[in-house]
C-alpha cells in the first residue's frame, strides 16, 4: 500500500479570531461615537444658556505657585528637552557613552524626568498670569456643545481608524466622558440662572475622588474573581470600612497616627469579612452569591445598629476628619491634569498605586500566575502542587482588605462623617465596573474613572442646577443606568475567569 | 448510600443512643441552634454598646455574680420585650381570660396581629424570590419591584372610587403586572445579552427608589399642600379591609394575610404540579439538560423573573393598601432585601418561606417594642442583626453542624456554583 | 526508579473502586494497565498521584515506604502524570503551563520568563518536540497539547510517567507518534505506566501488562505470552462477542436528508464544514472519527440545539433548520446525548420525572390542572420493569443509579416517543459490557421497527459492529461513507484526514 499520510492540522485560530471580533467591535464603537458626535453638534451646539463652562488651568488648592523669574524658566525647559532628545531620535543617542546601556527602563526614566522639566515651566506660564492669579478659560455653553461634539467625533474617528484589538481602548472611555459632558451641556440648556459657572476642573477632580472607592471596590472584585471566588460582599466591606475608620479616627481625636490606624482598621475589618466569605465558600462550599448577600445583610444590620445605638448618643465618635491632601510636587502644577490627578488625598494615590501593584502582581509574579491558574482551572493547579484553597484564601482576604480601604475612602478620605446608607450600592456598581474593565486592574481603573465622572456629574448637577428641565432624580439615576448598560453588553461578550464562582474539591 | 449513621451507633446505652440521635443534624435542630447563635450575638451586641454593662465588667473579678446577673437581666429584659411585642404577654393574656372585653383583647392579641401584619408582604415577596432562587436566578430587586407594585396600586387606589372588590382586584392585577414588567427587564437582559440578574435587579432598586422620590413631588402623586412628603391617600374602597376591626381597632390583621396565605398554596401547586414550575426546577438544576429536552431556557428565565417580580409587586400592593394607605419616599423600606433573607431562611420551600416571614414579622414587631420599652432604648436594628445571623447560619448549615459538632450524613454540605457573570 | 503499590483499597460510598490492588513497575519499563472503563485504573493512578487518598495500602519507591498525600508529594517523588483530561490552562501559554507550580523567580517575586523559556526549549530539543513556548494552549491541536503535558511532567524531573488514556483523543497517526515518544523515554531509563483499553496498542508497546477488572487486578502478563483475545477475556471476565447480532438491514425511503451543513462551534469557528448525507428508514448510519472533528456540533445542529450557519436538514420532507429544539423533538427526532449526566438527565430528580423530561407537553402527562403525577409515576414503574433498570422504585433520585442504568433511563425515555429518526451520540461511553450489549440490542431493534438511526461514536469497534454504513468525519467534513467491512487500517487513514489510494481500496 502506497499511502502518503498527510496530516493536516485542523485550523484553530481562536486568539486571532478573538482579535478580529474586537477589531470589528472597535470599528462599531468608533462609528457610533462619530454619530453621537454629529448629534451632539446638531443638538447641543445651538443650546442657549447663560451657563458658562470654566476650565481652570492652574487651579491648586493647597500650595501656592512658586514664582520663578520668567527668564529662568528657560533653564529647566532646556534641560528637559536635552533629556528627551535621545528618546525621540536615534541620532541623538550617539552622544551617549557606549558603556551606558540605553535600556527600556532608562528610556522611561528619561521620559519621566525630561517630561517634568519641560512641562513645569510651561505649566507655570500657562497656569498663572503675570499678576500671579490663576488663568481660567471660560466657554459659553453653546460653544461647549460644538467642542464636545467635535471631540466625540475625533475620538470615534480614531477608534474606527486604528481599530484597537485589545479590549476597550482608552479612547472609548474618552469618548464616553466627552459624551457625558455633552449631556451636561444639554441638561444645562435653557437654564436662566445667570452667572453660574460649571467648573470643569473641579468636576473632574471630584470625579477622581468619587472614583477612589470604586477603584478599591473593583480592584477587590478583580482580585477575588481572578482566583475564582465571586465577592458580592463588597458593599458590606465598604460599610464596615467606612464606619470603623471614622470611629477609630474620632476616638483618637484625629491625630496623624490615628488616621493611619483608621485606614488600617478599615482594611483589616474588610479582610476579616473576606475571610468569612472565603471560609463559607471554600471550606463549606456554599453558594458564593448567597453567602455574599447574607454578609451584606449582616453588615447592614450591624452598622445600622452601631450608627443608631452608639453614634447618635456619642456623636464625638462620628467626627469629620479628613486624610491629608498631598499635592504632588511639580505634577500638581501641570495644567488641568495637575489639580485633577495630583492634588488629592492620600487614599487616592493609594488606590492608583494599588492598581499598578495588583496589575504587576497578577501578571508578572509567581503569586499572580498561581492566582490566575486557580481561577481558570483549579484542578490543573492542584496537580502541580499549587494549593487551590491557599491561593483563594489569600486572594479573597487581600481583596477584602482592599475593599475595606475603599470603605475608608467614603468617610475619612474626603473627610465626612458616617451616615447610614452612604455606600448607596456602590459595592455592586464596583462589580459591574470589574466586568466593564474585563477583570483587569487597569480596566478597572479606567472604568472607575468613567463611573466616578457619572457620579460627580450627578452630584454637581444636583448642587448647581436644581431648577433645571430634568429632575435631579433622573440625573442621579445616571450611574445605575450606565451600570445596567455596561453589564448588558456595551462591552460586548467577554470572557470571565473560567472557574469564577465554582467551588473546588479535589475528589 | 443507604447505610445510615444509626446502624453504627452503640446500642448498649439508651441515653447515649438518644444523645446520638439528638446530635444528628436535621433542619429543626439547625434552626433552633441558629436562633441560639443569633440571640447570643445579639446579647453580645447589647452588652458592648451599653455603657453601664461595659462598666460592670470592671468589677467582674470582685463581684462576678453581680456582673453576670446585671448583664443577664438587661439582655433578658430586651428579649422579653421582643417576645411580648411580637407574640403575647402572659399577664395580658390572663387579664383577657378573666375579663374578656375589647380593650383587653387588643392588649393581649395586638402584638400577634402586628406580627402577622408585618409578615404579610414578606410572605408574598419571599415566595416570589424563592421561585427565582429555585431556578438559580438571584432576583435581588425585591425592593424595586415592591415599589413598582405599590406605585401602581397607589395610583389606582387614590384615583377612583369603585366598589371595594373591583378596586382591590384592579390594584392586585396591576401590581402583579408592574412587578413582572420591572423584573422582565432583568429577565430579557439575562436571556439575550447574558447580563447578570444580580446587578441588573440591584440597579433597578436604586432607580425605582429615585423614581418614587420624583413621582412623590409631581402633582399626580403628591398630596396637595405637602411637598416632598407623603403621597395621596388610598380611598377607603381601595383599602384592604381588616378582619377583626369590629372587635377591636387594635387587631391589625387584614385581608392581605389571607391573600398571602393563599399564595403559599399557589406556589406549592406551582412547584409540585405545574408544567412551568417543573421546567423552572429543571432549568435551575441542570440548565443544559433542560435545553436538550426542548425547554426554551431563555423563555423560562424571563418567566421565572416575571413571576418573582409579580409576587414582589403584589407584596408592594398589600403593604400599601393594607398597612400604609399612602406612599412615602421610603415606601417598602427593607422589605425587598429582607425577602431575600426570608427566602433563604425558608430554604426556598413555600411553607419554609411562610414561617420564615412570620419570624421576621415577629422580629419587626418585637424590635419596635424593645426600642420603646428598654431603659437604654436598645435600637430596633438589633432585631435585624439577630435575623442576619440566623439567616447566615441557615444558609450555611455546615457551619452549625461544625460548631455544635453534630453528626451529619453529608446532607448539609451544600454545594452551589455561583456561576460566572456572563453565560 | 522502582515503584510498587501494595494492597491499595479505595471505596467510593459502597462502591469499591480498588480492592487490594498490587502493582510493580521496574525501572525503564513500559507497564500497561489495561481494563474497561470503570475498572479502577484511573482511581489507582489518582491514588498514586496523590489526588485521591486511599482507604488503605502502601506505596514503595525503591523499596522504601513513602506516603503521597497530594500531587505535590508525587512531584517531589518524581512521579509525573498526563491526565486523560489535560491539566492545562487554556488561556495560559505553553511556558506558563509548564512552569506553573515550580516557577523560576528572579528577582523574587517576579517570574523569570527568559530562563523558563530557555529551559523549555532545551528540554523540547532533548525529546525532539517542536514547541513554541509562547503559544497559547487553546490554539494548539490536541496532540501538541499532550506533548506540553508530557514536557510538563518531564520538567519536574519525573522518573515515572503515568499516561492516562493518552490515545483516546489522538488520530492513529498522532498515536503512532506518541509511541515513538514513549520508546524514547524508555531508552532514557524512565518508567511509564500506560493506561488504555485498546488491546492493539498494548501488544505493540508494553513490556508488562496488568489487567484490571471491577477494581481488582485479574492478572499480569507480557505481550509475548498473550494475544488480543486472551486480553479481552481477562478484561471482561468472559468470552466476549463484540459483533452485534443483527439481521441485515432493509432500508426504506430516505428519512433524514442533510445537505451542505455548516455549523460553528462555541468559539465562532466553523466546526462542521459542508456535511451532506442521508439516512434511510430502517438503517443505521454510524459516524466514526476522532473526538473534536465536528461530531458534537453536528449532533447539536441536527437536534436544533445549535444554530446552523448554512445548509438544510430535512426530515420526511420538512425542514428542521431554524426550528426550536421543542419543534425538532416533536417532529420525531430522538436524541441520546453525548454526555448523559450533563445533557440528558437531571440527577437530583426522580427516575419517573426523568423518564418524561422531554414529554411535559404530552396530554398523557399533563391536564388543565397541572402535571398528571399518577400517570408519570405509572410510566416510571412500567419502564423500570421494561428496561430492567436496577432501582428500588420510580421515586428514587437518578443520582443513585449506576451509569449503565442512567443510560437506560435516557434510552427508555427517547424510545417511548413516536420516533422517525434516533440520534445516539456515544451511546455506550463508560458503560459495562452488559449494558453495552443491552444498548446495542435496543438500537438494532428500533432500526428494525423502521426508524432511521444515526450513531456517533469514537469507538471504532462500535461503529463497525453497529453501522450499516460508516461515515468518517474529519475536520468537519465527511471524508467518505464506506461499508462497515472496510479494513481498520483504511478507516484509520480516513480518520486521519487522508484517503487510501484507489489501489489500496481494492486490496483491502
Amino acid at each position: 500500500m502506497s499511502i502518503a499520510p498527510e496530516i493536516v492540522t485542523p485550523e484553530i485560530v481562536t486568539l486571532e479570531n478573538l482579535r478580529q471580533i474586537t477589531r470589528e467591535r472597535a470599528l462599531g464603537y468608533g462609528i457610533t461615537l462619530i454619530l453621537i458626535g454629529v448629534l451632539e453638534v446638531l443638538w447641543f451646539g445651538g443650546a442657549r444658556s447663560a451657563l458658562k463652562t470654566t476650565i481652570e488651568f492652574g487651579y491648586n488648592s493647597s500650595s501656592a505657585m512658586p514664582s520663578i523669574a520668567s527668564a529662568l524658566r528657560i533653564i529647566p525647559l532646556f534641560l528637559g528637552l536635552l533629556l528627551l532628545a535621545p528618546v525621540a531620535s536615534h541620532s541623538a543617542r550617539r552622544f551617549i557613552p557606549e558603556r551606558f546601556k540605553f535600556t527600556k527602563g532608562v528610556r522611561n526614566c528619561f521620559i519621566i524626568v525630561g517630561g517634568y522639566l519641560v512641562i513645569w515651566p510651561i505649566a507655570l506660564w500657562f497656569g498663572v498670569n503675570s499678576g500671579g492669579a490663576l488663568r481660567t478659560l471660560t466657554i459659553p455653553v453653546s460653544t461647549s456643545g460644538y467642542v464636545v461634539g467635535i471631540l466625540t467625533m475625533v475620538a470615534g474617528g480614531l477608534l474606527a481608524w486604528r481599530r484597537f484589538d485589545r479590549g476597550a481602548s482608552p479612547l472609548l472611555y474618552v469618548g464616553l466622558i466627552v459624551f457625558m459632558l455633552g449631556f451636561l451641556v444639554w441638561v444645562a440648556r435653557g437654564s436662566n440662572v445667570s452667572g453660574l459657572h460649571l467648573q470643569l476642573t473641579g468636576i473632574l477632580a471630584a470625579a477622581v475622588a468619587a472614583a477612589t472607592f470604586l477603584i478599591f471596590g473593583s480592584l477587590s472584585g478583580t482580585l477575588c474573581e481572578r482566583s475564582g471566588v465571586v465577592n458580592i460582599a463588597i458593599e458590606g466591606q465598604f460599610m464596615t470600612g467606612a464606619i470603623s475608620s471614622v470611629m477609630v479616627v474620632s476616638a483618637l481625636n484625629g491625630t496623624g497616627i490615628s488616621k493611619l490606624l483608621g485606614v488600617l482598621v478599615a482594611g483589616i475589618l474588610g479582610a476579616l469579612i473576606g475571610w468569612v466569605l472565603a471560609v463559607m465558600s471554600l471550606r463549606y462550599q456554599a453558594n458564593q452569591i448567597i453567602v455574599g448577600i447574607v454578609i451584606v445583610a449582616f453588615c447592614t444590620a450591624v452598622t445600622q445598629f452601631i450608627m443608631f445605638q452608639v453614634l447618635t448618643t456619642h456623636q464625638n465618635l462620628n467626627g469629620a476628619y479628613a486624610l491629608p491632601v498631598w499635592a504632588v510636587p511639580f505634577f500638581s502644577h501641570i495644567p488641568i491634569i495637575g489639580p485633577i490627578l495630583f492634588d488629592q488625598n492620600i487614599l487616592v494615590y493609594v488606590a492608583i498605586l494599588g492598581v499598578v501593584i495588583v496589575n504587576i502582581a497578577l501578571f508578572r509574579t509567581r503569586w499572580g500566575l498561581r492566582v490566575r491558574s486557580v481561577g481558570e482551572k483549579p484542578i490543573a493547579s492542584e496537580t502541580v502542587g499549587v494549593s487551590v484553597a491557599r491561593m483563594r484564601y489569600g486572594a479573597v482576604i487581600l481583596g477584602g482588605f482592599v475593599a475595606g480601604l475603599g470603605g475608608a475612602a467614603f468617610t475619612i478620605g474626603p473627610g465626612t462623617n458616617f451616615t447610614f446608607g452612604m455606600t448607596n450600592g456602590y459595592g455592586y456598581i464596583a462589580l459591574a465596573i470589574m466586568i466593564f474593565g474585563r477583570w483587569r486592574p487597569y480596566g478597572a481603573l479606567m472604568a472607575s474613572l468613567l463611573f466616578g465622572f457619572a457620579i460627580a456629574l450627578s452630584a454637581n448637577l444636583n448642587i448647581y442646577l436644581s431648577q433645571l428641565v430634568i429632575p435631579q432624580q433622573f440625573i442621579s439615576m445616571l450611574p445605575y443606568i450606565i451600570t445596567i448598560a455596561a453589564v448588558a453588553g456595551l462591552v460586548g461578550r467577554i470572557r470571565p475567569p473560567a472557574a469564577d464562582g465554582v467551588p473546588f474539591s479535589r475528589e | 448510600m443507604t447505610t445510615d449513621v444509626v446502624t453504627q451507633e452503640p446500642r448498649s446505652s439508651r441515653i447515649l443512643q438518644i444523645a446520638v440521635r439528638v446530635r444528628r443534624a436535621n433542619m429543626a435542630l439547625v434552626l433552633l441552634l441558629a436562633l441560639f447563635v443569633g440571640l447570643t450575638v445579639g446579647a453580645f451586641m447589647i452588652i458592648v454598646t451599653t455603657p453601664s454593662l461595659v462598666h460592670s465588667w470592671s468589677t467582674f473579678f470582685s463581684h462576678p455574680g453581680a456582673t453576670i446577673s446585671e448583664n443577664f437581666n438587661t439582655v433578658w429584659f430586651a428579649y422579653e420585650q421582643i417576645f411580648q411585642g411580637s407574640l403575647f404577654d402572659f399577664h395580658a393574656m390572663r387579664i383577657l381570660i378573666d375579663h374578656p372585653d375589647k380593650a383587653n383583647l387588643a392588649t393581649a392579641l395586638g402584638p400577634i396581629s402586628l406580627t402577622l401584619q408585618d409578615a404579610t408582604p414578606l410572605i408574598v415577596a419571599g415566595l416570589g424570590l424563592a421561585i427565582g432562587f429555585r431556578s438559580n436566578l438571584f432576583d435581588i430587586g425585591g425592593q424595586g419591584q415592591v415599589i413598582a407594585g405599590g406605585l401602581i396600586a397607589g395610583l389606582i387606589g387614590f384615583s377612583w372610587h369603585f366598589t371595594p372588590v373591583l378596586q382591590v382586584s384592579l390594584e392586585l392585577v396591576a401590581a402583579l403586572i408592574a412587578g413582572a414588567l420591572l423584573a422582565s427587564l432583568a429577565g430579557v437582559l439575562k436571556a439575550y445579552t447574558g447580563a447578570h440578574e444580580v446587578i441588573v435587579t440591584m440597579m433597578s432598586n436604586y432607580i425605582m427608589v429615585l423614581l418614587l422620590g420624583y413621582l412623590l413631588i409631581t402633582n399626580l402623586f403628591a398630596r396637595p399642600g405637602l411637598k416632598d412628603g407623603a403621597g395621596k391617600a388610598v380611598t377607603p374602597t381601595g383599602q384592604l379591609p381588616y378582619f377583626f376591626s369590629h372587635l377591636s381597632p387594635g387587631l391589625l390583621v387584614n385581608v392581605g394575610f389571607l391573600i398571602a396565605f393563599a399564595m403559599v398554596f399557589v406556589v406549592q401547586w406551582f412547584f409540585n404540579r405545574s408544567k412551568t414550575g417543573f421546567e423552572l426546577l429543571m432549568v435551575g438544576q441542570n440548565g443544559e439538560a433542560a435545553r436538550t429536552a426542548g425547554i426554551n431556557a431563555k423563555r423560562t428565565t424571563i418567566i421565572t423573573l416575571c413571576l418573582a417580580g409579580a409576587l414582589c409587586g403584589l407584596a408592594g400592593m398589600l403593604e400599601l393598601t393594607g398597612v400604609d394607605h399612602f406612599l412615602s419616599p421610603n415606601f417598602g423600606g427593607s422589605y425587598g432585601f429582607d425577602a431575600i433573607t426570608v427566602a433563604l431562611l425558608g430554604r426556598n420551600r413555600p411553607w419554609g418561606v411562610f414561617f420564615g416571614a412570620i419570624f421576621f414579622g415577629a422580629m419587626y414587631a418585637g424590635g419596635e417594642a424593645m426600642q420603646a420599652f428598654t431603659p437604654t432604648n436598645i435600637q430596633y436594628s438589633l432585631a435585624q442583626v439577630i435575623q442576619a445571623v440566623v439567616v447566615f447560619c441557615v444558609a450555611t448549615p455546615a457551619l452549625i453542624v461544625e460548631i455544635f459538632r453534630l453528626t451529619d450524613n453529608g446532607r448539609f454540605r451544600s454545594t452551589g456554583s455561583a456561576g460566572g457573570w456572563t453565560k | 526508579m522502582k515503584l510498587e503499590l501494595r494492597a491499595v483499597t479505595k471505596h467510593f460510598g459502597s462502591l469499591a473502586a480498588n480492592k487490594n490492588v498490587n502493582l510493580l513497575v521496574e525501572p525503564g519499563q513500559i507497564h500497561c494497565l489495561l481494563g474497561e472503563n470503570g475498572a479502577g485504573k484511573s482511581t489507582l493512578m489518582n491514588v498514586l498521584y496523590g489526588m485521591i487518598t486511599p482507604d488503605s495500602g502502601q506505596l514503595l519507591i525503591n523499596d522504601e515506604v513513602v506516603s503521597i498525600r497530594d500531587p505535590k508529594d508525587a512531584v517531589t517523588h518524581k512521579i509525573g502524570m498526563v491526565h486523560q483530561h489535560f491539566m492545562l490552562i487554556p488561556v495560559f501559554t505553553v511556558a506558563e503551563n509548564i512552569i506553573l507550580g515550580s516557577e523560576p523567580v528572579k528577582p523574587w517575586p517576579f517570574i523569570d520568563h527568559q530562563s523558563a523559556t530557555e529551559r523549555i526549549v532545551s528540554l523540547a530539543k532533548e525529546y525532539n518536540f517542536d514547541l513554541d513556548p509562547s503559544a497559547t494552549i487553546e490554539n494548539l491541536p490536541i496532540g501538541t497539547q499532550q506533548r506540553v503535558e508530557i514536557l510538563k511532567a518531564l520538567s519536574h524531573d519525573a522518573e515515572v510517567l503515568i499516561l492516562d488514556e493518552p490515545t483516546a483523543v489522538l488520530t492513529p497517526q498522532e498515536a503512532e507518534a506518541l509511541m515513538i515518544v514513549m520508546r524514547t523515554l524508555k531508552a532514557q531509563g524512565k518508567s511509564i505506566i500506560f493506561i488504555t483499553h485498546k488491546l492493539k496498542e498494548v501488544l505493540e508497546i508494553a513490556d508488562v501488562i496488568t489487567v484490571m477488572r471491577l477494581g481488582e487486578v485479574v492478572g499480569t502478563t507480557t505481550p509475548d505470552e498473550t494475544n488480543e483475545a486472551a486480553l479481552a477475556t481477562m478484561m471482561v471476565g468472559r468470552n466476549v462477542n463484540l459483533v452485534v447480532q443483527k439481521p441485515p438491514a432493509h432500508p426504506g425511503d430516505a428519512t433524514l436528508e442533510v445537505t451542505d451543513l455548516f455549523v460553528q462551534d462555541d468559539r465562532g469557528l466553523t466546526a462542521v464544514k459542508g456535511v451532506s448525507f442521508e439516512v434511510r428508514a430502517g438503517e443505521i448510519l454510524a459516524f466514526a472519527g476522532v473526538q473534536g472533528n465536528g461530531q458534537t456540533e453536528l449532533v447539536e445542529a441536527l437536534t436544533g440545539l445549535r444554530r446552523v450557519t448554512a445548509g438544510s436538514v430535512i426530515l420526511n420532507g420538512s425542514e428542521l433548520v431554524g426550528r426550536s429544539v421543542r419543534d425538532v423533538l416533536n417532529a420525531g427526532v430522538g436524541h441520546v446525548p453525548e454526555d448523559r449526566q450533563r445533557h440528558g438527565l437531571v440527577l437530583s430528580m426522580s427516575i419517573a420525572d426523568n423518564l418524561v423530561l422531554d414529554q411535559l407537553n404530552s396530554s398523557q402527562y399533563k391536564s388543565w390542572s397541572g402535571r398528571k403525577l399518577k400517570a408519570i409515576e405509572e410510566n416510571g414503574t412500567r419502564r423500570i420493569a421494561e428496561y430492567d433498570i436496577r432501582a428500588q422504585n420510580e421515586a428514587e433520585p437518578l443520582s443513585s443509579l449506576s451509569g449503565g442504568n442512567q443510560q437506560k433511563v435516557v434510552m427508555a425515555r427517547e424510545l417511548s416517543r413516536e420516533l422517525k429518526v434516533l440520534i445516539c451520540a456515544q451511546p455506550t461511553r463508560g458503560l459495562d459490557v452488559g449494558s453495552i450489549e443491552f444498548m446495542h440490542r435496543q438500537i438494532v431493534a428500533i432500526r428494525d421497527e423502521g426508524v432511521a438511526v444515526v450513531i456517533i461514536s469514537s469507538e471504532l469497534d462500535e461503529v463497525i459492529a453497529l453501522g450499516d454504513r460508516v461515515a468518517v468525519l474529519y475536520d468537519g467534513k465527511i471524508q467518505d461513507i464506506v461499508p462497515p467491512t472496510t479494513s481498520r487500517a483504511d478507516l484509520g487513514l480516513l480518520m486521519a484526514g487522508s484517503r487510501p489510494t484507489a489501489n489500496a481500496g481494492a486490496t483491502s
